[in-house]
């Protein structure tokens, strides 16, 4: 069996301490090599205050956040590298790179977040999405959403996920329109043949501890869901930060739905949460064809 | 402010009128006679006992109510279909104590109401304030929640937040300070605050989360149950009486904190 070759993460922006140090970290883990872009002269500067070697790693200059995104999507496209990593520019930037038709990276779907939580008490990963792309994402949207997170799923050896779309409700009510839409999306990824187990609606309890005892409604997913679908980005969004800050879960975010997955390590994630971040990453980035 | 504070304080007078049929509302009920006061319990099909119990409320025979036995939003439906509550709207509060958090954190919403309309944002966080500080946070610090703390006109919710926050520069809120849009994190975490270099006033010891919309509302109000060291209350505000209106996942001792701070807010 041949070696493994290990995965080369392409940061655009990189001119920053908290990622060069992220990545420096899981540079020493053994986990990925990089290729840093942008202002050269700031990166090498950084990387010897991180007492880094700036001569282990691949540099190259830009001058500014569009070139700085460009060049790491081209390497990424070029086979250079295999993750896409956010350094200091503005997420949008980097996304536009990415969705531009020449980009080289594009599958023709749509990108979604995905937040893949380890949640103490919780006997399984929890994803939950899109709670960092799509600000408020219609059926065909949802359906792309989903396509995105079963992959995440399959990559961290999840076959068939149980996933609910989330509601104010178990039930399917005309007097909230979302949880009509949350059963007709259920059954066209059903149709469709993108997922098995898939409902909703479902509220986030239902989904993480099961019906209401009393409930006689059998399902595949209440209790034991591995998705979480938001409704739009606030929720998804929220309902991970809360269970971050407050109910100490790990956290590991990637960008699904281009050749390669973009990691967004955020600057107050705390350390073991980038690295774990870069790692899911690069579990991704070997899956890759 | 926290729960054990609150519950010091409760001073026991008012009549309480208990709507629900599960053993531990009676249990509930049995227990404010026993070391409060009145009680009375109306029993039956849930929507003629909250008739029995509105007309009781009418005729200035019981000053508070418990409502436990349908789901949240099917009992805020039954009460806008019952009382005429306009131009306020019907607005409902859950606070909870989790053992990361040093105090009570309280989440509200007016779950009908159209929440991105500023007449009724701004009448429903009046309401909120009002009620935190009838229960003794004098200066609430309100937390408008989204997903990035800038304000992008792609994301409506910040721009939503933005425009609120704008009000309470006014002076509109009072003495409430009310900042927004704010990510979770910035809300709740000094640390992040700082780490992220943000100004707010919020400072990271938000009292008040206001959701930008009914599903964050739900999912983090569940996400904060999910503790099993958590205690929790919910109520309904802008009804003709204040109401406990305890979560899917309240227990005994969350229901009766339900009722004491219920209690609390009977002028």
């Amino acid at each position: 069996m041949a070696a493994k070759r290990k995965s080369v993460v392409a940061v655009a922006g990189a001119e920053d301490a908290d990622v060069l140090k992220a990545v420096g970290e899981a540079y020493r883990e053994g986990i990925v090599d990089a290729l840093f872009v942008g202002d050269g002269e700031k990166i090498t500067r950084l990387l010897g205050e991180l007492e880094l070697h700036a001569q282990r790693f691949q540099i190259e200059s830009a001058n500014e956040p569009n070139e700085s995104a460009a060049t790491a999507v081209r390497a990424c496209a070029e086979g250079r590298a295999h993750i896409l990593m956010k350094g200091k520019l503005p997420t949008p930037v980097l996304l536009k790179a990415v969705l531009a038709p020449t980009s080289g990276l594009r599958l023709g779907q749509t990108l979604s977040h995905c937040a893949v939580l380890d949640v103490p008490g919780y006997e399984r990963l929890l994803t939950i999405t899109d709670g960092g792309v799509l600000v408020a994402p219609n059926f065909e949207q949802k359906l792309a959403i989903i396509q995105n997170v079963v992959w995440v799923c399959h990559i961290l050896g999840i076959d068939e996920p149980r996933i609910a779309l989330l509601g104010v409700m178990d039930e399917v009510n005309p007097d909230y329109p979302a949880t009509v839409e949350a059963a007709a999306v259920a059954r066209e990824v059903r149709i469709r043949g993108i997922a098995r187990f898939i409902e909703g609606p479902l509220t986030f309890g239902s989904a993480v501890r099961g019906l209401p005892t009393e409930s006689s409604r059998q399902s595949d997913v209440a209790g034991k869901a591995d998705v979480l679908v938001s409704n739009n980005i606030e929720e998804g969004n929220i309902a991970a930060k809360a269970l971050i800050n407050l109910r100490g879960a790990t956290f590991m975010g990637v960008i699904a739905g281009a050749k390669v997955p973009l990691s967004l390590v955020s600057r107050s994630d705390p350390p073991r949460n980038k690295l774990a971040s870069l790692a899911l990453a690069s579990l991704f980035a070997r899956d890759a064809p | 402010m926290t729960f054990n504070e609150l519950l010091q304080k409760t001073h026991g007078r008012g009549r309480l009128g208990v709507v629900g049929t599960a053993q531990r509302i009676t249990s509930v009920a049995e227990r404010w006679r026993r070391e409060d006061g009145e009680a009375t319990h109306f029993k039956g099909a849930f929507p003629a006992a909250t008739d029995a119990a509105l007309e009781s409320v009418a005729k200035n025979e019981i000053s508070f109510l418990l409502l436990n036995g349908l789901g949240f939003l099917d009992t805020v439906r039954l009460l806008e279909e019952r009382v005429d509550t306009s131009p306020k709207p019907l607005v409902v509060m859950q606070g909870i104590e989790v053992e990361t958090y040093p105090k009570t954190l309280w989440i509200g919403i007016a779950p009908h109401s159209k929440w991105d309309n500023s007449p009724d944002v701004s009448r429903g966080i009046s309401m909120l304030v009002k009620a935190l500080q009838v229960l003794g946070e004098p200066e609430p610090r309100v937390a408008l929640l989204s997903c990035v703390e800038t304000v992008s006109p792609g994301i409506p919710s910040t721009v939503w937040a933005a425009e609120v926050a704008q009000m309470s520069r006014k002076g509109q809120f009072g003495a409430a300070i009310v900042d927004g849009p704010l990510a979770f994190d910035l809300a709740i975490s000094p640390e992040a605050v700082r780490d992220k270099g943000v100004q707010t006033r919020v400072d990271g010891r938000a009292d008040l989360l206001i959701p930008p919309d009914l599903h964050t509302y739900c999912s983090l109000v569940d996400v904060l149950h999910l503790s099993g060291e958590r205690k929790s209350a919910g109520l309904v505000l802008g009804a003709p009486c204040p109401m406990a209106l305890p979560w899917r996942y309240a227990d005994e001792e969350d229901i009766w904190r339900s009722v004491k701070v219920a209690n609390l807010l009977c002028l």
